[in-house]
């Protein structure tokens, strides 16, 4: 936060942050408009006033407007947890997608090259087969807690696998490590199948509902949960923007720069296999959010990762915020899979941006 | 400022570098010659670390290479590798200013800016600056970097203390005017103070510039010494196996080497593997 003031005053003098700067300001301000708005939008409606002031008094602020108690459980007690849920790994998911996108130089990565979501996966599709064939009593307590629990361990049993595969004596090899996650990957994509023949056909809908991602089981119990991991990628990675600006040089340029390299990538794929770990542990899937939003703002404001991470991080948590708005209201009170919206909204965006830049070449 | 004790290297059972010493001191412009393969770029990597080597020591400052954090590494001592690839769209300035990564943290002051803006003016780019580095010419790529360089080593040549320059043919994009006005800039920062070495491909870009020239062939140190000492015919066929005349350079006082072009008969290039070592000056 401190280094962004830094920022703001620099930018005074120099035009180089200006950019960066305001598109960072304008998410900022959209985010909490659209926070704000959001929570607001279901079956029972509460104006944003409302949302604002009933927000206000829980802090101890005095608020303006009178509401129903009702609009101010609901708010509290469903919405809420639900927006900071879609906000947080959003914004998770973003950041981690774009710290990859530096580590490995290719902007192409993602955060489930290192294995965490197919690993998570595999190991929901077993926990969703193996809970259906248990029928004893003692599982019935805990069996909304398991596919959480096993995807959470398998994304981050997969992430330490290939991270293990690819270092040897200290030194991480980056292009090892993008081939072992694409090994790993598919050995999952293998047993995945074979969950797959083994489940019934509602364990099927099960799992290919779940591999579409939804925020609807949020609870302030998941969000405390996963709060911590998600929160020390979002925060955390940004910290290591100046030596990701570096790798973009390459390795060895980068240790010529006095960046700790090795420790980097340690840090890099802990922090995204945690986090991502987490945020599939409660949401499912959720696909292209952490590929498409670095590109966005790469785009709008160039490369440089001290920009770049921060406003992914707000980017990320605008558009899962944005979808699952359109998830749980386009055809209430049924509930369409969210990685259904952020493909359909964010894909054909997407593109016009790469139509637009085609010409000036400036894709990265 | 830095010294190479009897390195060698191995790479898949392979000796690239035998025992190589090399002193690098300041105010000293060293460049190493050499066919393909005949060990420079290793070397430097063993140099800056970033090959393993087999034996032998490296001291910065009279301390062991490894003893030292990269961020105090990085302070004193700039690397200039070949074959950068940047494929993100970093513009020729913030380019530049990643030289000054060791030395801020966070966002650059308005002090650095105009040390950035300074160096590329001396590196001839300081009209590139907004332009998005991949999309420059491999010359002006090369250019950039140099300034990166020079921002990285800014306060250790102000100030006047040791600092070392490491560069790997950093001219073989370079058209002729700029090669000489880019090798006319490094050796001012060598009167300055910094301790400088350079892998070069012409060798009379060499005899005009380098203080000391460092001849390797096979891994081995071939011929060392001033370039007067060094450049002699019998020493520059056996080392590239290549048949030239050397004359007096018409206006400097250094040699001037003509390849004359065409193989050394098979005798002679048989007897040159036996590579004698040869200490001069």
């Amino acid at each position: 936060m401190s280094s962004f003031v830094q920022a703001l005053r620099n930018s005074i003098l120099y035009t180089g942050y200006r950019k960066p700067l305001l598109v960072v300001s304008a998410l900022t301000v959209s985010l909490f408009w659209l926070t704000v708005l959001s929570v607001g939008i279901g079956a029972v409606t509460v104006s944003p006033a409302q949302v604002i002031t009933i927000l206000a008094e829980q802090v101890g602020l005095p608020g303006w407007v009178s509401y129903e108690p009702v609009q101010k459980a609901i708010l509290l007690n469903i919405r809420l947890p639900r927006v900071v849920l879609a906000i947080l790994t959003g914004a998770a998911l973003a950041v981690s997608g774009a710290a990859m996108q530096g580590l490995f130089r290719n902007p192409l990565a993602d955060p489930g090259l290192i294995g965490v979501s197919s690993g998570a996966a595999l190991a929901a599709a077993v926990a969703m087969v193996a809970a259906g064939a248990v029928s004893a009593a003692w599982i019935e307590p805990i069996a909304t807690f398991i596919v959480p629990l096993a995807a959470f361990a398998g994304g981050v049993l997969a992430t330490m696998l290939v991270y293990k595969l690819a270092t040897e004596r200290g030194r991480t090899d980056v292009a090892t490590m993008l081939l072992a996650g694409i090994a790993v990957n598919a050995m999952a994509g293998a047993v995945i199948g074979f969950m797959i023949f083994l489940a019934n056909d509602d364990q099927l809908r099960d799992y290919t509902f779940w591999t579409l991602g939804s925020l609807g089981g949020a609870t302030w119990g998941s969000v405390w949960v996963v709060l911590p991991l998600l929160l020390a990628a979002i925060l955390f990675l940004p910290g290591l923007s100046r030596g990701l600006n570096a790798i973009l040089l390459g390795e060895a340029e980068a240790r010529h720069l006095g960046v700790p390299v090795e420790r980097l990538k340690r840090l890099i794929v802990l922090f995204v296999g945690l986090a991502v770990g987490a945020a599939v542990s409660v949401s499912g899937m959720i696909g292209f959010v952490g590929l498409v939003v670095p590109h966005i703002l790469r785009l709008w404001m160039g490369p440089d990762h001290r920009f770049l991470l921060p406003g992914s991080a707000i980017l990320g948590g605008l558009l899962l915020l944005g979808s699952d708005l359109l998830a749980r209201t386009l055809v209430a009170p049924a509930e369409l899979p969210i990685g259904v919206i952020t493909a359909t909204t964010g894909a054909p965006f997407f593109l016009w941006l790469l139509l637009k830049n085609r010409k000036s070449g400036q894709f990265l | 400022m830095i010294e190479a004790k009897n390195v060698s290297v191995i790479i898949e059972n392979k000796t690239i570098v035998d025992r190589v010493s090399m002193k690098l001191e300041r105010n000293k412009f060293s460049v190493i010659l050499g066919k393909n393969g005949a060990g420079k770029s290793t070397f430097l990597k063993a140099l800056t670390g970033d090959v393993k080597r087999a034996s032998g020591e490296i001291m910065v400052e009279e301390r062991p290479l490894e003893s030292i954090e990269p961020i105090y590494l990085a302070r004193k001592r700039a690397v200039m590798m070949q074959n950068l690839s940047l494929t993100f769209g970093f513009t020729a300035e913030q380019v530049v200013m990643m030289g000054r990564s060791p030395h801020v943290g966070g966002f650059e002051s308005k002090r650095d800016r105009q040390i950035v803006r300074e160096c590329m003016k001396q590196a001839g780019v300081d009209h590139l600056s907004d332009r998005i580095f991949p999309t420059l010419s491999g010359g002006e790529q090369q250019r950039v970097q140099i300034a990166r360089m020079i921002a990285q080593l800014w306060e250790r040549m102000e100030e006047r203390r040791p600092c070392a320059l490491l560069l790997d043919e950093p001219l073989s994009s370079l058209d002729l005017s700029h090669q000489h006005s880019i090798m006319r800039l490094i050796k001012d920062l060598c009167k300055k103070g910094v301790a400088v070495l350079m892998i070069l491909h012409d060798l009379n870009l060499a005899a005009q510039y380098a203080d000391e020239v460092h001849i390797m062939k096979n891994g081995r140190t071939y011929a060392l010494g001033t370039p007067n000492d060094v450049f002699k015919s019998e020493i520059i066929e056996m080392a590239f196996d290549c048949p030239v005349q050397i004359i007096q350079h018409p206006l400097h006082s250094c040699p001037l080497v003509i390849a004359l072009g065409g193989q050394l008969s098979e005798t002679v290039s048989h007897s040159s593997t036996r590579t004698p070592v040869r200490s001069l000056g």
